[in-house]
């Protein structure tokens, strides 16, 4: 990595640290950190904010390393795990598991999140495959389907076994709203590992983008790459879906933010898509706690209601910086 | 010896078949012109003989090893391939993309070596791409854009270079500047090489041997002037062409000869 590089790497991750420490203030009460405070600001800031601050950075990253893999491997600049249903897949996992009362078991909850999510990732990939090739568009609208597919049977599910409303929104919306700390510290590890595994690939991605053949032909192992990339990214997702429930659009956009910072070279592409994804939900995370308080909006409403608009600036703005075709 | 053995290989997709009986051996620094109609195979037996499709009989051996045994790293290091066009999704840089062509020299998550940078620098300077190191690959013309690619295989440093097409998208001067750069690998470093190509004059020009393929079987295999010839090219093509000599080289050339004519 180049020395520029580097720099702009530590300048972010400084940013980062700078919006979670202000993020601990940040609420619909103002409290500082360091002054000590009652009893009540020292319960809300290490038993609420904090956690949710974690929360939100470990998400942040781990959906955008999705995106970023997935862009690579699809060798399409409009995939992300939300979009290509993987993360609904996961949602009906955690659904089910919770239905099915195997919820109060620590794992079973993000294992059958997993197995559904890969399954989905699997359906798709298989669906979007015609004489061996993968057009955009057929990748895109088998992802589109499946998502919208498996979010109705979400609903489905929750309705008929008379839980609440809420539930339904958790998963098709996304929450941040977790304070168990243990679970969020496991959260977080797992998420690290698997996002430390997928930059291990950087090479091999970088390669895989100028299309399987090619990259075969530079002695990548593209079969083994794609299946070990896609069992990692179904972990990050089906444990951050758990957590959180879906939330859509950081996968796609930071991806893209990520390229038009430090191009597309994977070695700084996905530090940087880490980091940016980070800022991002812990920014939107700050307006979804504050802006209608004392409601809470769900933080998938909030990234969508930025991440979209966003997106489509970026897409009329710079497309050919961004991507070279479509 | 030969680089490469081609033995007897049958070919099908589902029940369709492709390819067969087809045996040939290239020697080592040879150029090997692969031509013939549309559909006869030709793109078909240059991925089998990159290691990309894997023939249901028969076997390709490159230095007396078969391929179906080596692994894509392997293969990598000794067959760099060139096909007709590379999509690249993302603006990688020139010089990122050559870059890549060393992947299967380096081992996992290792930095670069000094070896790595010359091979790159000194393909990039011999396909002529060195000024455009930090240009976008979506700002270069068709023609840049394949001397990039071949500068990639290049810094693969590998003894045998397949390409599919390389001049189908170009005007003549950059189809001859291709051609050129491959002859000059060639001299310089006893690069061998096999080419499809759908340009039969381009090939005779530049090929020392030819092999001209018929619905999945070798027609005719041999030098251009034993392949290039009047009552060959009406029995594969169906079309009445007038043979010439080239005069600078010696070579056969062909010019159509429309129906109406007399």
């Amino acid at each position: 990595m180049r020395t520029k590089a580097k720099i702009n790497l530590m300048l972010s991750l400084l940013l980062l640290l700078a919006i979670a420490y202000l993020s601990l203030y940040w609420g619909v009460i103002w409290i500082n950190p360091f002054s000590g405070g009652d009893e009540t600001s020292r319960l809300i800031l290490y038993k609420i904010r904090l956690p949710r601050i974690l929360l939100a950075i470990f998400v942040g990253t781990g959906l955008s390393v999705s995106g970023v893999a997935f862009q690579a491997i699809l060798r399409n600049p409009l995939a992300d795990p939300y979009i290509l249903g993987t993360s609904s897949g996961a949602a009906l996992g955690g659904a089910l598991a919770l239905i099915l009362g195997l919820g109060g078991f620590f794992y079973s909850l993000p294992a059958l999140a997993f197995v559904c999510a890969l399954l989905s990732l699997v359906l798709v990939y298989q669906m979007a495959q015609l004489d061996g090739k993968m057009p955009v568009q057929t990748l895109l609208l088998a992802g589109v389907i499946v998502n919208t597919f498996l979010s109705g049977l979400i609903t489905l599910l929750v309705t008929l076994n008379h839980k609440e409303l809420y539930e339904v929104i958790f998963w098709i919306m996304g929450s941040l709203g977790q304070t168990d700390m243990k679970l969020i510290l496991f959260t977080g590890a797992i998420t690290t590992l698997s996002c430390l595994a997928v930059y291990f690939f950087s090479d091999q991605l970088n390669i895989i983008t100028l299309g399987e053949e090619k990259a075969q032909t530079l002695g990548v192992n593209v079969e083994l790459t794609k299946r070990l990339l896609f069992i990692i990214v179904s972990v990050i997702i089906a444990l951050l879906v758990s957590v959180c429930g879906m939330i859509g659009f950081v996968g796609l956009i930071i991806p893209h933010m990520a390229r038009l910072l430090v191009g597309p070279d994977h070695k700084v592409l996905m530090p940087t898509a880490a980091i940016l994804g980070a800022i991002f939900v812990l920014l939107c995370d700050g307006l979804a706690r504050t802006a209608a308080a004392p409601l809470e909006i769900p933080i998938g409403v909030v990234t969508a209601l930025f991440g979209a608009p966003f997106f489509l600036y970026l897409l009329r703005r710079k497309k050919s910086q961004i991507i070279t075709e479509v | 010896m030969s680089l490469i053995e081609v033995a007897d290989i049958y070919f099908a997709y589902e029940n369709n078949p492709v390819l067969a009986g087809i045996s040939f051996n290239v020697e080592p620094g040879n150029i090997l012109g692969i031509i013939g109609p549309n559909g006869s195979g030709k793109s078909t037996l240059l991925r089998i003989l990159a290691g990309l499709l894997k023939t249901r009989e028969g076997q390709v051996k490159i230095n007396q090893r078969p391929i179906s045994s080596c692994s894509p790293r392997e293969l990598a290091r000794m067959i760099a391939v060139v096909p007709e066009e590379t999509l690249v999704t993302f603006p990688f840089t020139v010089e990122q993309l050559v870059m890549m062509g060393r992947a299967p020299h380096r081992s996992f998550m290792s930095s670069l070596t000094l070896a790595d940078r010359e091979a790159v620098d000194l393909a990039m300077v011999e396909t002529g791409v060195k000024g455009l190191k930090d240009h976008f690959i979506n700002e270069l013309s068709s023609g840049e854009r394949q001397r990039v690619f071949i500068a990639q295989a290049l810094a693969q440093q590998p003894r045998i270079m397949l390409l599919d097409e390389p001049t189908a998208h170009l005007d003549i001067n950059y189809q001859t500047e291709i051609f050129d750069l491959l002859l000059h690998q060639q001299a310089k470093n006893g690069l061998t090489i096999i080419v499809v190509s759908h340009d039969l004059n381009l090939a005779s020009l530049y090929c020392e041997k030819l092999l001209l393929l018929r619905a999945g079987r070798i027609f005719a295999h041999g030098a251009p002037a034993e392949v290039i010839t009047p009552k060959i090219l009406q029995d594969v093509y169906r079309n009445r062409v007038q043979v010439s000599v080239n005069q600078a080289t010696n070579k056969p050339q062909i010019s159509l000869i429309p129906k109406g004519a007399v």
